[in-house]
């Protein structure tokens, strides 16, 4: 077994003892959630760069405490990203304390924008899974606002095969998302 | 939610219960939004491992991580001698141009004190009651030491220093000479900002 093949656990667990083909593995997998999950915490590429670096130095560093028995790789994953990210954001607050103000807003609260955060996250780290050729025609559609039609100009290839795709892209991301990565 | 038409992506000849399954993902992914443009600096994952016997092989690649992107980057591994939570490399100056210098900074005990293993390359000795200092820097302008250091003829030397302060608190390293003249305290040999 090559350690494609291998699950987050499995890869985790070899990370711990040092193993650094399986932190690769594991970096090509989370490096854009990773990266995606601090830009919007973070709202500036440099510095969710600099949360990506911290992450994955925090992963090498821990993965040793990490436990299977206690759940799959990728919610460890996004607990260690998301602390790091949190320290990042900390360490450049302005002191100056704004007034709270006290009035309804239309953000959406802490609730909402954790469970947005680790939506995105899944669904990213899924993406990471799919053969090129699936991941770009999802990619078109669903982020670049492009149609089937449009798709199939966009990449000089018939549209049946664009629909076939998308569609077997959808499928492996369905399949995907209910393994949850273990 | 919005999003392309999930009839058009899946057609109209799917089971109900796998077209339900595949509804379920398309909502998943109008709702994750768009996965961000990986910038080049992360391409690669950040060097791990670092054996002190590696030191001289991450010097160089310190130099060329800070030429092609003038930023630090982060390194760690469980099995050194000395923990390492991140390198920074040092940029040299003009005064030193050949020189090319690391921080490993370690981590910090109860009381904040955090150890941190300088290893340089290619700057000059100093006269006699000469020294090297490294000081941490606030708006660019050195105003905390972290300690001092002589350096060998040749090859690399590496000190074990430290600071006792909230690093937070500062931007960067600097090191300057001290040879017996105030003047030649202006004179930094290396940079991390």
């Amino acid at each position: 077994m090559t350690e494609h093949e291998l699950t987050d656990s499995e890869l985790l667990l070899r990370v711990g003892n040092g193993d650094g083909g399986a932190f690769e593995t594991l970096y090509r997998r989370y490096a854009r959630p990773v990266f995606g999950l601090a830009l919007r915490r973070l709202g500036d590429r440099t510095r969710a760069e600099e949360a990506v670096q911290e992450t994955f130095t925090s992963v090498w560093r821990s993965a040793r405490t990490y436990k299977p028995e206690r759940g799959p790789g990728a919610p460890w994953l996004y607990a260690v990203a998301r602390n790091a990210i949190v320290d990042g954001a900390r360490s450049r607050v302005d002191p100056v304390v704004a007034d709270p103000r006290d009035e309804p807003s239309g953000d959406a609260g802490p609730m909402e924008r954790a469970e947005q955060s680790w939506t995105s996250w899944r669904v990213h780290r899924a993406l990471e899974e799919l053969p090129e050729t699936e991941r770009v025609v999802v990619e078109l559609a669903y982020w670049k606002g492009l149609s089937q039609s449009e798709i199939a100009e966009r990449l000089q290839i018939p549209l049946g095969t664009v629909k076939t795709r998308t569609r077997s892209g959808l499928h492996r991301l369905a399949d995907l998302l209910e393994g949850e990565f273990s | 939610m919005s999003g392309p038409n999930f009839d058009e992506l899946v057609g109209a000849d799917l089971p109900p219960a796998e077209r339900e399954r595949l509804r379920r993902v398309h909502e998943l992914l109008v709702a994750a939004g768009s996965p961000p443009d990986m910038p080049k600096l992360l391409a690669s994952p950040p060097a791990r491992a670092l054996s002190r016997r590696r030191v001289a092989a991450l010097l160089i690649a310190a130099a060329l991580a800070l030429a092609a992107f003038g930023a630090g980057w982060l390194l760690g591994g469980p099995n050194d001698d000395f923990d390492v939570s991140r390198a920074v490399p040092m940029r040299s100056t003009s005064n030193a141009p050949n020189a090319s210098g690391l921080i490993e900074l370690g981590y910090p005990d109860d009381e904040g004190n955090w150890p941190m293993l300088v290893t340089v390359r290619g700057l000059k000795p100093l006269p006699e009651g000469g020294y090297y200092e490294l000081l941490l820097t606030r708006d660019g302008k050195p105003v905390a030491v972290c300690g001092s250091f002589k350096v060998k003829p040749q090859g690399e030397t590496t000190v074990q220093l430290g600071a006792s302060y909230n690093l937070r608190n500062f931007d960067g390293w600097v090191v300057r000479p001290y040879v017996h003249d105030r003047d030649a305290f202006n004179e930094l040999v290396f940079l991390t900002t």
